[in-house]
């Protein structure tokens, strides 16, 4: 076979190299178009998901967190979120608490749940001896996320309040 | 999972070194390996995926363009598809939000905002990977032929979250051949301990001064309060990200690595182009080695030698996040150094050395200003507050308290940021040429004892530097 021959061969053969790349460079768009559908931001305004969290949610019996209480409780600030709505407990042995998170552009949910985990272990520790019942509550909290929103609900309907955001995202 | 939590220091840090330990010396890299992804997993399992995919990209690229030896512009196109690509991800995750809301204040229509959360590390291992493609291309460093080898180099979990950002030309040898002693594991058990301690006993509680100021409205922050918070941050974010360095560095030591040092005193620093020389300094080796140096650096002409600075600043500080905040605060450092270059530094060098440092302070807290406030309209009002503009008087109660109540921190803070105290330690610890191991461990074994029960007590305060 002429050398030319052999040349034109070689460049006609696919080249897997470089097939590979572009097929790892496809992946890389396929995956995040599966995690935009999956866990894509929400356009629901935040006024709307916190409306439809506390028509579900007993606040009767709860009052607005300050910003130095979410501070204290959480260990962060309003001005590192994009919004924030907390409910604590007006009586000081109750439990009864919520806390609705939209973070900021890219910045992720994982520390604010680290956050909201290690909120409701130290109250399980502070109750746990002398108050089975707010225990129990504090076991069956419910921390849930969806997009670049995040919630913490310690509630005896606290799954009611979970699924009603869910839906409303 | 962070480096100063329980479940670090107690279960995964411990079992990864057994299994280390235990493991033949051919399986080692594959352990430290699949231990990172762990790791890397416990935060977000979804996004071990990309992970991996940014892994095998790499590797194939850097296949790629080492068998286009000889063949130059085909090397370049390779190597160029493969920069893309990796800064495409990166652009993606981190930057579209912001640059789709930036652009939709001033188009007449909508461009769809698509926003995930941005993985864990992404800016750090997204610029190891162009380190690698880059070292790659010019020669300085060979392809790597072995998958794993370069997932290690990519993910490996001292220094995926945070840093240091590590060129492969440098950790590439050690890769390949490293070698494990008493004494390296030893060094490297100070050096977490000492690091734990700066993030633990002063980072986070200087943090919460800081954070505490930061709640406080406007009509409550009086000139010295506006001051105790921009220094409470000062500290804060040195501590914080210094402390973390030392425990990516300490745990690096003993898996047999030795990792580049992140800080070098920077508060010690006679100007702003020295405290960049002594600040986060694997960032400004990289951004001076792969885009100031190819882009000519300093051996241009003066209005290209600016533009090459002010390019550098710029991406510097977009790099630290996607905000105009943070880009106006690199492009401030970019305008100091150019300053300092080109008018007042000669000048600045007759001074005396403790002006000098209270200049670099000055300037250095004025830029964390920046940093720290949530959008530009805040860092002005804070600085204003600073310089006596509408704050809430000049001197006030809180702040004394601010400054009475945590008087050994600030101490701590000040002598910490010198290396008094490492002086001290080697007084303790050694007696001329001999070492007094006891001293040494009784000193460590107690700072240790001291975070490990702030952990136990204190409430979640993530790592700063993690957010980038």
């Amino acid at each position: 076979m002429s050398v030319q021959k052999k040349k034109q061969e070689k460049k006609n053969r696919p080249d897997i190299l470089n097939l590979i790349r572009y097929g790892i460079a496809a992946a890389v768009v396929v995956y995040i178009g599966v995690l935009l559908a999956l866990r894509g931001n929400s356009s629901t305004p935040f006024d709307q998901v916190e409306a439809a969290v506390e028509e579900t949610m007993d606040v009767s019996t709860l009052k607005k967190g300050s910003s130095q209480e979410l501070k204290r409780f959480y260990g962060f600030s309003e001005s590192d979120c994009d919004s924030v709505c907390l409910y604590v407990p007006e009586e000081s042995m109750a439990v009864e608490e919520m806390l609705l998170v939209k973070t900021k552009n890219g910045s992720g949910t994982e520390s604010i749940r680290e956050a909201m985990e290690s909120r409701r272990d130290t109250q399980i520790q502070n109750y746990e001896g002398y108050g089975p019942e707010q225990v129990k509550l504090l076991e069956e909290s419910v921390i849930k996320e969806k997009g670049d929103y995040i919630i913490y609900i310690v509630s005896p309907n606290a799954q009611s309040v979970a699924n009603a955001f869910t839906d409303v995202l | 999972m962070s480096f100063s939590s329980i479940l670090f220091i107690f279960i995964f840090l411990p079992v990864m070194l057994v299994i280390y330990y235990v493991a033949p010396r051919f399986l080692k890299n594959g352990v430290l390996l699949l231990g990172s992804l762990v790791f890397y997993a416990w935060g977000d399992p979804v996004y071990v995926i990309l992970l991996l995919l940014s892994v095998l990209f790499n590797y194939f690229s850097g296949l790629d363009i080492a068998r286009k030896q000889g063949k130059k512009r085909a090397r370049m196109r390779s190597m160029l598809f493969a920069v893309c690509v990796n800064l495409l991800i990166l652009g993606f995750f981190k930057y579209y939000g912001f640059l789709t809301e930036s652009l939709n204040r001033i188009l007449p229509f909508d461009i769809p905002v698509w926003e995930l959360a941005a993985p864990l590390g992404i800016s750090y291992f997204t610029f190891q990977a162009l380190s690698y493609i880059w070292d790659v291309y010019r020669g300085m460093a060979p392809v790597q032929t072995g998958v794993l080898k370069l997932g290690l180099y990519l993910a490996m979990f001292p220094q995926i979250t945070s840093g240091p950002i590590v060129k492969y030309r440098d950790i590439a040898p050690q890769i390949e051949q490293r070698e494990e002693s008493l004494g390296k594991f030893g060094q490297g058990i100070m050096i977490f301990v000492v690091g734990l301690s700066k993030k633990l006993l002063l980072a986070n509680t200087l943090g919460q001064v800081h954070t505490y100021v930061a709640g406080l409205s406007p009509d409550q922050v009086s000139v010295l309060t506006a001051w105790v918070g921009c220094l409470a941050y000062t500290f804060q974010i040195y501590f914080d990200f210094g402390g973390y360095s030392d425990m990516a560095r300490g745990i690096g030591k003993m898996f047999g690595f030795e990792l580049p040092r992140n800080f070098d005193y920077p508060y010690l620093s006679k100007s702003v182009t020295e405290f960049w020389r002594r600040w986060h300094m694997s960032l400004g080796q990289w951004f001076r080695d792969y885009v100031y140096i190819p882009m000519g650096g300093n051996r241009v002409s003066v209005p290209r030698h600016l533009l090459n600075l002010l390019t550098v600043w710029f991406l510097t500080g977009l790099w630290h996040g996607a905000g105009w905040n943070f880009i106006v605060w690199g492009l401030y450092y970019g305008v100091v150094l150019i300053l300092e270059k080109y008018l007042y530094g000669r000048f600045l060098e007759k001074l005396p050395e403790g002006v000098r440092i209270v200049y670099n302070m000055l300037l250095v807290m004025a830029g964390w200003v920046l940093f720290f406030s949530p959008d530009l309209s805040g860092a002005l009002a804070w600085l204003g507050r600073m310089a006596g503009i509408g704050a809430a008087g000049i001197v006030d109660s809180r702040a004394v308290y601010l400054l009475k109540t945590n008087w050994l921190f600030w101490a701590a803070a000040i002598v910490g940021s010198t290396p008094v105290v490492k002086r001290m330690y080697l007084l303790f610890a050694q007696d001329g040429k001999r070492t007094r191991p006891v001293a040494g461990a009784l000193i460590l074994a107690g700072l240790f004892f001291l975070c490990i029960a702030y952990l136990v007590t204190e409430s979640y305060q993530p790592f700063l530097y993690v957010q980038f």
